[in-house]
């Protein structure tokens, strides 16, 4: 594991407590909409579109940032299982209908 | 792109220990082992997190409000009039509380055990918050969570070593006996993201929105007399039996840093004991 991949498994990390500790305290016009607005999941998401193609490192943070979730949230691995589901689905998504092409 | 056996083979024991990492995770005695290290080790950092939220929704709040806040004002003004008489009427009644206290010696730790917890989390779906108290320091299940000011916050629905999680009462499908003023018995039914639904009142009952809910010792689950909140938006229909309405919370989790754990004296005594005999 790289230093970068280390520092991203901190941020998930990070995210999961800001989720958990500080983004209970909030409303938007009234509405508790923080419950929907995921850090965890957010991140895992870039990571998994923007990370080169052969780099399985999108996996690893869906498991490690579902652990982080599930530590706030019960049964424990419903949140390892949608993180790594979204990035299947990402990866599918990618895969499948998109092509990125450079003229350089 | 073909994977080769072997690659299949290290992805598919990549994959089985997952899975059996989170089947033993699962476990209750390994799921409250592991909690109770985490939550031990993250508690310096979360507590700081969650009391700096705390200070910041307080400041963002009037910001977020801004526009009801001429018509709360001209509503708040009328209720102040109000007030006025009522606090005349609860000096009095204060006085002879505080008689009748003094001859009966029923003081709120006499009413309640209890103990003082730090909030540290809350639960990323659900209205449920952890807690650093648990069963070290003699917590159990069911029991009582309230304010210092006697409000009803929920109540524990799962303790580990070190630290607790009650489920509020505003949490989803969570449902419990209340009284609305003086005597109008009724349901309350959390609704999720910090809101309760006051049901099952008669529709011949004047349900006035400002009156004070009360938890009752009806269903056997809290003491009676905690403040549940008071009655905000009443809504009746003609084609239904009952009357329901929108309560305003007297606990805001959002603002909060502390809670007590009521470990009941006479009134949880009181409970049980009403419930053996209906078994």
């Amino acid at each position: 594991m790289t230093k970068r991949q280390l520092f991203l498994v901190a941020a998930l990390g990070a995210a999961a407590l800001v989720q958990v500790s500080l983004a209970p305290h909030f409303l938007v016009a009234g509405q508790a909409w923080m419950r929907w607005i995921n850090f965890v999941a957010v991140t895992i998401a870039v990571i998994a579109v923007f990370e080169k193609k052969n780099n399985k490192f999108s996996w690893v943070a869906a498991f490690t940032g579902g652990v982080f979730l599930d530590l706030y949230s019960n049964p424990f691995g419903l949140w390892i299982v949608i993180l790594v589901g979204a990035v299947a689905f990402i990866k599918l998504i990618l895969k499948k209908y998109v092509r990125i092409v450079s003229y350089w | 792109m073909k994977i080769s056996f072997l690659n299949g083979l290290r992805i598919a024991i990549a994959a089985a220990a997952a899975m059996g990492l989170v089947a033993a995770l699962n476990l209750p005695q390994v799921n409250s082992a592991v909690k109770n290290a985490a939550y031990s080790a993250l508690e310096p950092v979360q507590s700081g997190i969650w009391n700096a939220g705390a200070g910041i929704h307080g400041f963002f709040e009037p910001l977020a409000k801004i526009n009801s806040a001429a018509a709360e004002n001209e509503q708040l003004r009328a209720q102040v009039s109000g007030l006025l008489a009522e606090t005349a009427r609860i000096s009095e009644l204060k006085k002879e509380n505080d008689f009748l206290r003094q001859g009966l010696n029923l003081e709120l730790d006499k009413e309640f055990d209890l103990k003082l917890a730090d909030i540290v989390a809350k639960d990323i779906a659900r209205d449920i918050l952890v807690i650093n108290k648990g069963r070290r320091n003699l917590i159990d299940l069911g029991m009582p969570v309230i304010t210092a000011q006697k409000s009803l916050v929920g109540k524990i629905s799962a303790i580990y070593e070190n630290y607790s999680e009650v489920t509020l009462a505003t949490s989803k499908d969570f449902t419990f006996d209340v009284r609305v003023g003086d005597g109008i018995d009724g349901l309350a039914k959390g609704q999720g993201e910090y809101r309760v639904q006051l049901d099952l009142i008669p529709k011949d009952k004047d349900l006035k929105s400002g009156t004070a809910v009360y938890t009752s010792a009806m269903g056997g689950i809290f003491p009676a007399g905690l403040l549940v909140g008071v009655v905000d938006k009443i809504s009746k229909n003609d084609v239904e039996t009952f009357q329901t309405a929108e309560l305003a919370p007297a606990f805001d989790a959002r603002g909060s840093k502390q809670v007590f754990v009521a470990s009941g004296k006479a009134p949880l005594e009181l409970v049980s004991g009403a419930k053996k005999n209906n078994d």
